[in-house]
């Protein structure tokens, strides 16, 4: 199954989904897709399988999302605490994702052409080589695509990112590329692997549960959190229009709270250092990909 | 342009109508509670309260955008006292709740059993030992208590060689764990119409089981007893 999809939807999902775009619709949604596993006991197939149906029906969410005009998803793919389930599905785990990533080179005229980012974050150091390979070519591959982006949180946990973070500043600060006075809320932001996304608007997580697992906690701040029974391959176009409804309906409240948050100051030091920082990365991924 | 115009008027439409049901509903909602409440007040309360199977270690509600009243929250904290949950928390984003400690705090203290004991961490070293009876720990967060601490933190390190060398996800935590005093919250109550947690101390949530409070004025035992319920239904497995 591939990335992109292009299923028609009906005319009553078509009619749908052109009215909730009268209002405000959503920059950036985040999914935890959680039940891949209980999904597949539910119907007697292998746990692998079960994640293959995932993937399938993230290709498909993220067609809803774009028909919708939200332009950014970020997905809980696996964790690092995902390390520590069993060998086999690790195992299994990692080989959905080595053809999945593989699948995204074959189908990169279709990617180009509908102007898809991927950007995968995470601690890229914790995967097998050449896992690591294909995400870097893959993300320097479409990294100037700005039509629709995709957040891949692989090898993620949200404590690790932030750990990161202040550990980037704490060493630009011992080499002066900054001072102590410059560390803000807003440098720790950019620092984390999801420097470049906004916050997200609605974080969906499916199969009943009714915590956060470690994901986005720093960018969730002002998030619209949503709890859903439904396991993750059942997912429909109609769960998401119903989330999208009830953004809208509470839109005014956030509004109130924006208003409410300090202005960022950026000096010329930091701006720079920011900028370096980027360019790091860039090169990271330059690195691994030739590897 | 036809088309786009009736797209806005059954937008604008779709949008009456799901005020006007919600209104209804919650209208319902009300007259049932209300009817629950007088003929049901102390039914079962007992057994109810035997077949939790954990309670929350760390309680920690968010108020919403709404006020809620001092009554409420002191009901909060005798309650939790009767379960025996350990440590509660109450984070109010606007700063209101800081400013009205003071009140806060004599009215828990009037409203208490004589026995039970309330440590109220504000500054460090608040901590009075060897009494008897029941405890429980009550603290009121601010944004401060988030982001900011994790700006102060880094600020830290960044001049101290020592430390900043030992810099992981555990030393972090420990380190963060010294300044929030609290062990994270597993349970959240979030007030108001909508599930945001509104700028919480993000660190400290990542395990923590929530649950939306419509409304948190005039909350009975019962209904506290039902989210009780709901959360030690939760089940967690950690990754795996």
């Amino acid at each position: 199954m591939s990335w992109i999809r292009n299923n028609d939807l009906n005319l009553l999902q078509k009619l749908c989904v052109n009215v909730l775009k009268c209002g405000p619709v959503p920059r950036h949604v985040a999914f935890i897709m959680d039940g891949n596993r209980r999904y597949a006991r539910k119907t007697n197939v292998q746990k692998a399988e079960g994640h293959s149906k995932g993937f399938d029906k993230l290709a498909e969410c993220l067609h809803w999302c774009r028909e919708l005009g939200i332009k950014e998803v970020t997905v809980y793919a696996f964790s690092i605490e995902n390390f520590k389930r069993s060998n086999d599905e690790v195992e299994a785990l990692m080989q959905l994702a080595r053809e999945k990533f593989q699948k995204l080179f074959e189908e990169k005229d279709k990617l180009m052409q509908e102007g898809v980012c991927i950007r995968v974050i995470g601690n890229l150091c914790l995967l097998p080589d050449d896992i690591r390979k294909l995400i870097a070519e893959a993300m320097l591959l479409t990294k100037d695509n700005t039509r629709s982006i995709l957040n891949v949180a692989f090898s993620y946990t949200s404590r690790e990112e932030i750990t990161q973070s202040i550990r980037s500043i704490v060493e630009a600060v011992q080499d002066k590329s900054i001072e102590v006075g410059d560390v803000s809320e807003e440098l720790i932001a950019n620092c984390l692997y999801t420097h470049l996304s906004p916050d997200p608007d609605i974080l969906i997580r499916t199969s009943g549960e009714v915590r956060i697992s470690d994901f986005l906690l720093w960018q969730i701040s002002n998030t619209e959190l949503c709890f859903t029974n439904v396991l993750w391959p059942e997912f429909n176009i109609w769960h998401l229009l119903g989330f999208v409804f009830k953004y809208q309906r509470s839109r005014c409240l956030q509004d109130v709270y924006k208003a409410n948050k300090p202005q960022p100051n950026r000096n010329h030091r930091t701006q720079s250092f920011v900028k370096s920082f980027e360019r790091k990365r860039i090169q990271q991924l330059e690195l691994y990909a030739r590897a | 342009m036809e088309s786009t115009h009736f797209y806005r008027v059954l937008y604008v439409l779709v949008h009456a109508i799901y005020t006007i049901v919600e209104v209804i509903w919650n209208a319902t909602l009300w007259i049932v509670r209300e009817f629950e409440l007088i003929h049901s007040r102390y039914k079962n309360v007992r057994k109810r309260l035997f077949t939790l199977s954990k309670t929350p270690k760390h309680l920690t509600v968010i108020v919403g955008h709404d006020d809620c009243s001092l009554r409420d929250l002191t009901n909060l904290i005798i309650w939790c006292i009767a379960v025996e949950i350990p440590y509660i928390s109450f984070y109010d984003f606007k700063g209101k709740l800081k400013k009205e400690e003071e009140r806060f705090r004599s009215m828990v203290e009037s409203q208490k059993h004589s026995t039970d004991h309330i440590v109220w961490h504000r500054t460090a070293g608040t901590y009075k030992n060897g009494f008897v009876g029941r405890k429980i720990h009550v603290k009121i967060l601010t944004e401060e208590d988030g982001r900011e601490n994790i700006v102060n933190l880094t600020k830290e390190l960044a001049v101290d060689r020592d430390r900043a060398n030992g810099i992981s996800i555990e030393s972090i935590n420990g380190w963060l764990l010294e300044r929030f005093e609290f062990p994270d919250p597993d349970m959240g109550l979030v007030c108001g119409g909508r599930l945001h947690i509104l700028n919480y101390p993000p660190w400290q949530l990542r395990l923590t089981e929530f649950f939306r409070l419509n409304d948190l004025s005039n909350i009975t035992f019962s209904s506290f007893l039902d989210y009780l319920e709901m959360f030690s239904k939760c089940e967690q497995r950690v990754g795996t």
